[in-house]
């Protein structure tokens, strides 16, 4: 046994030296005061967006703001996903499950749907908030419904404490069953069908059939403590029809509890019959959890000034031949100690360039302006030019030239980013560096591994909603030359439930991803991944990629990308054409018989304030033809949040469930959650439904992404921190 | 038999902490987990003791020594001088840092800058308060602070202010006491009532004691000059 014991430590103690060690500052002592509640956000009602109960208010949550909604009663659970995409825009995506439902084909039905809501009038003195939302707005959803709302605050009601939300408006669709007061715009509503395919807009019944007026309060008595109550116009007509639950009442009440700033938990009563509970968690990409923290940087040092010491400003040094290797050799270490590699050095009399990528830093500003602090200090003064290159694997992203003077002079100045970002100038990088610069040594090659858990989950299967499997992967890549790249992945499963589904395949299209479970099936050992790549600039605003091996879990094959993206614009244009074949349900070195060229044209806009829309048009994995729209926000912390679908030229009857692709996209840098910088991040995507329509090869390393991280617009959104 | 044991448990304590090598960051999730057991593991280190302050230990310090407290987080740290510069304000820029970089940035004793302690104050223009110090006496101005919110922005604060003479006051710094001016800044701005004091020694100027903003998110800072 001791025996046992020792190996376990030595694993430990491996970890403990191999493991990238945080060499962080970190503020002495630390707060242990209960945080104060100061969150003003609307509370969220049943269906995850802001409301009562199970009615919608006219309010919009923050801008930016996540929330997740976990609601149930009478045996219905709902899980909400609400992103405030814009000051009035948000977005919904729910799954729910209805227990007893005991038809259909169906003990528990599950579906899944989406909402959008803007925000008409933003509350003004006299004026309410007024919202429009539609729910559940593909298909003949079973939540469909329309609605107006509007809410009014009121501060100190009646002379009682705290606050009191007065909410009032109009429903359609499910919200229009109980009450209404005729028609307004005329028109019939189909009758929700469980076995519908779904999925695409249902513009032909929104706003139509009868309408009711519901209305509701939400009176928060203090910081935490909250009473709302409703009157509701769902008649619950499908639930109650197969007896799902009894409706007894139109009224709803509810009290609630704010935890904390991102946590409120909720009992109700519900329709005179049941007991419903509704977990709120509310947080916004811009307020980390813990603050963006980096040990601080040297200070500059100032250089004597031209007429105080005319000789130091000499350039005879810069005809000396080693005079580039011992600037170099001095440069190195210090970048090297602050998360940032030197690749090359080219240095004349007045003028030097530093070719760098960052380990540590997922923010491109603190990489110039730690490397420029790190030439101001060790440059000879008749240097007064600096030019720092950000490089990602290969390629020369943009340059920023900083004049040295500027930098010595602006380092305690007020408002010194902005200052320093307007006397900046940001180009687009050489594909290579000056003839007479320097490389660094062992640049190349360099190697990277990682050995751990893995966990692949797999969503909204009708049997069990999370199936999942889990093991050991172990990764690494290997970089022996500028631009190029060996990298896999093994895994091998240990636990799993994904394979354990029996809903094989029913696509008529070829099976390209809804073999899923027969992929799951095959082996517990397997090669996720394993391929070479090669990046390069082709000329000053131009990417290329070439990549070839198993790309991924389902395919191999080549992969080739041409890029143009100046770095100052807002448009970018893409190619990309592949060879794919599928690989076998062991996913060892085999193949499959199936293979498709596929490939598109791709287009890339920034529209400002954090986004960004893509068209990708071409031929599919199942050789159908069409054009994938995506739009996205991203916050300069890198948090981004997007949704996507594709239309392709398969009817919705062959698509099959959910009529076409549609999902959702969601990346958390990991350093918003720990505070210390880091380039990891976490994605994910998630889909309704993964049909074999509108499916893209999934390519490690596409270049949109990567070459836009070190451009203008992105570059500018980092600055704030440029002096950190 | 025992073999087999000693590995399979070797593998599974591997499995779940991660483990990473080599020059190349990963993003793959046993990076990512072990970038989060790196980061709760120094977190549960917490800050060394700091030493018990007596008339004995300052007169064995041969560098300048600042004790600086951020009140919201009740965090003290005792920093020296890292360098000093002027440039076109008034006032001597002298940065001050702890071991572990943590770096606090006065212009002729007001605070101007933070650096590494999380939500920093990026830049102030304090012109008038420096001026006032140096003069001893009310100077009042404008008294701006910039800072970068949680998505990189630089936001800023101006603050109106007016500077008064609370008086002539003896403090106790570690069982020694100064003779000096009180002076306090009392500014509005759009976060209500911002208060700076200082505690200027009388004989040469330096601000012995003070009570400092820095920013919404930082709070008050406040420092005590343990030796000049």
């Amino acid at each position: 046994m001791p025996k046992t014991i020792q190996a376990s430590m030595l694993a430990t103690a491996c970890c403990l030296t191999l493991g990238a060690s945080a060499t962080v500052a970190q503020a002495q002592g630390r707060a242990d005061t209960k945080p104060k509640v100061v969150t003003s956000a609307p509370s969220l009602n049943f269906y995850g967006v802001p409301g009562i109960v199970d009615l919608p208010s006219g309010e919009a949550l923050p801008d930016g703001q996540l929330a997740i909604g976990v609601s149930n009663f009478g045996g219905q659970t709902r899980t909400n996903l609400t992103f405030q995409f814009s000051p009035r825009i948000s977005a919904t995506f729910r799954y729910i499950g209805i227990q007893d439902w005991n038809s259909d084909g169906f003990d528990t039905y599950r579906d899944r749907s989406f909402d959008v809501r803007y925000l008409l009038f933003k509350e003004g003195r006299y004026r309410p908030s007024v919202t429009v939302g539609l729910q559940d707005f593909a298909g003949t959803g079973i939540y469909a419904a329309e609605y107006i709302a509007a809410t009014k605050n009121f501060k100190r009601p009646f002379r009682l404490p705290g606050k009191l939300k007065v909410t009032a408006g109009l429903g359609w669709g499910r919200l229009g069953t109980l009450g209404d007061i005729g028609s307004l715009s005329g028109g019939t509503r189909p009758v929700f069908n469980p076995n519908d395919t779904g999925g695409e807009p249902a513009t032909d019944q929104w706003f139509r059939g009868p309408v009711s007026p519901f209305a509701g309060i939400e009176w928060q008595v203090n910081d935490r403590l909250g009473l709302k109550a409703e009157y509701s116009t769902d008649a619950y007509q499908p639930e109650t029809s197969r007896g799902v639950f009894d409706r007894d009442s139109r009224l709803n009440f509810g009290a609630e509890y704010q935890v904390n700033n991102n946590l409120r938990v909720g009992g109700y009563w519900l329709y005179g019959s049941e007991i419903g509970i509704n977990a709120q968690l509310q947080f916004n990409p811009k307020t980390a959890p813990a603050p963006y923290t980096i040990a601080g940087p040297r200070p500059i040092i100032v250089r004597p000034s031209r007429r105080a010491n005319p000789a130091a400003y000499d350039t005879a040094w810069a005809s000396a031949q080693s005079a580039p290797m011992v600037i170099r050799d001095a440069v190195e270490p210090e970048l090297t100690e602050n998360g940032i590699r030197l690749e090359t050095l080219s240095v004349t009399g007045t003028r030097a360039e530093a070719r760098v990528s960052s380990i540590r830093y997922d923010n491109h500003a603190i990489v110039v302006g730690r490397t420029a602090r790190t030439l101001a200090r060790i440059l000879p003064p008749s240097v007064e030019t600096i030019d720092i290159t950000l490089m990602n694997n290969g390629l020369a992203l943009s340059t920023v030239t900083i004049s040295r003077s500027d930098f010595e002079s602006l380092e305690f100045q007020p408002d010194a980013a902005d200052l320093l970002l307007s006397k900046a100038v940001i180009s687009d990088a050489a594909p290579r560096p000056a003839p007479n610069a320097v490389v660094v040594d062992n640049i190349h090659p360099r190697f990277g591994w990682s050995i751990g858990p893995y966990f692949r989950p797999s969503y909204f299967d009708p049997d069990e909603p999370l199936r999942y499997d889990a093991g050991i992967a172990a990764e690494a890549r290997y970089r022996f030359a500028p631009g190029w790249l060996v990298a896999g992945e093994v895994r091998h499963r240990v636990t799993g439930t994904i394979g354990d589904s029996t809903r094989l395949s029913n696509s008529v299209l070829p099976r390209v991803r809804t073999d899923a479970v027969l992929f799951a099936q095959g082996a517990d050992t397997t090669i996720e991944n394993l391929y070479v790549s090669k990046q390069w600039k082709p000329g000053k605003s131009t990417y290329a990629r070439v990549t070839a091996g198993y790309l991924e879990q389902m395919f191999g094959g080549v992969s080739a990308e041409l890029l143009w993206k100046p770095t100052g614009n807002r448009l970018a244009l893409g190619v990309e054409a592949n060879y794919a074949r599928q690989r076998d349900f062991d996913q060892a070195f085999g193949f499959q018989d199936y293979s498709i060229a596929t490939g598109h044209v791709s287009a890339y806009y920034e529209f400002g304030r954090g986004y960004y829309g893509q068209v990708d048009v071409g031929r599919y994995l199942a050789g159908d033809y069409g054009a994938t729209f995506t739009v996205e926000r991203e916050f300069n912390n890198g948090w981004r949040v997007g949704g996507f679908f594709t239309l392709t030229d398969v009817s919705a009857e062959d698509f099959g469930e959910g009529s076409f692709d549609k999902g959702i996209n969601i990346t958390i840098p990991v350093s918003w959650f720990i505070g210390r910088p880091t380039r990891q991040s976490v994605s994910t995507t998630i889909r309704p439904i993964q049909r074999d329509g509108g499916a893209r090869l999934n390519v490690p390393g596409r270049l949109y992404q990567q070459v836009r991280d070190g451009h203008i617009n992105d570059l500018t959104g980092d600055w704030g921190r440029v002096w950190e | 038999m025992m073999r087999r044991f000693t590995y399979a448990l070797a593998a599974a304590t591997l499995a779940l902490a991660g483990c990473t090598g080599g020059s190349e960051q990963s993003s793959s999730q046993a990076a990512q987990l072990r970038t989060y057991v790196d980061i709760i593991r120094s977190n549960r280190q917490g800050p060394a003791p700091l030493p018990t302050l007596t008339p004995a230990l300052i007169d064995q310090l041969t560098v300048p020594s600042l004790e600086v407290i951020v009140e919201d987080r009740d965090a003290t740290a005792f920093l020296i001088p890292f360098s000093e510069r002027r440039d076109s304000r008034p006032g001597l820029l002298r940065t001050w840092r702890t071991a572990n970089d943590a770096m606090v940035v006065m212009r002729g004793d007001v605070l101007v800058t933070t650096r590494g302690l999380g939500n920093d104050l990026a830049g102030s223009q304090a012109d008038a308060a420096v001026r006032a110090i140096q003069a001893q006496s009310p100077i009042s101005g404008a008294h701006t602070i910039y800072y970068v919110d949680g998505d990189n922005q630089t936001q800023s604060i101006a603050l109106e202010c007016e500077m008064r003479t609370v008086g002539a006051e003896t403090i106790e710094i570690v069982q020694r006491s100064f003779n000096t001016v009180h002076l306090q800044e009392n500014c509005t701005g759009t976060r209500g009532i911002i208060t700076y004091d200082y505690w200027v020694d009388r004989r040469d100027g330096t601000v012995l004691q003070s009570r400092q903003w820095g920013g919404p998110n930082l709070g008050y800072i406040r420092t005590r000059r343990l030796k000049k």
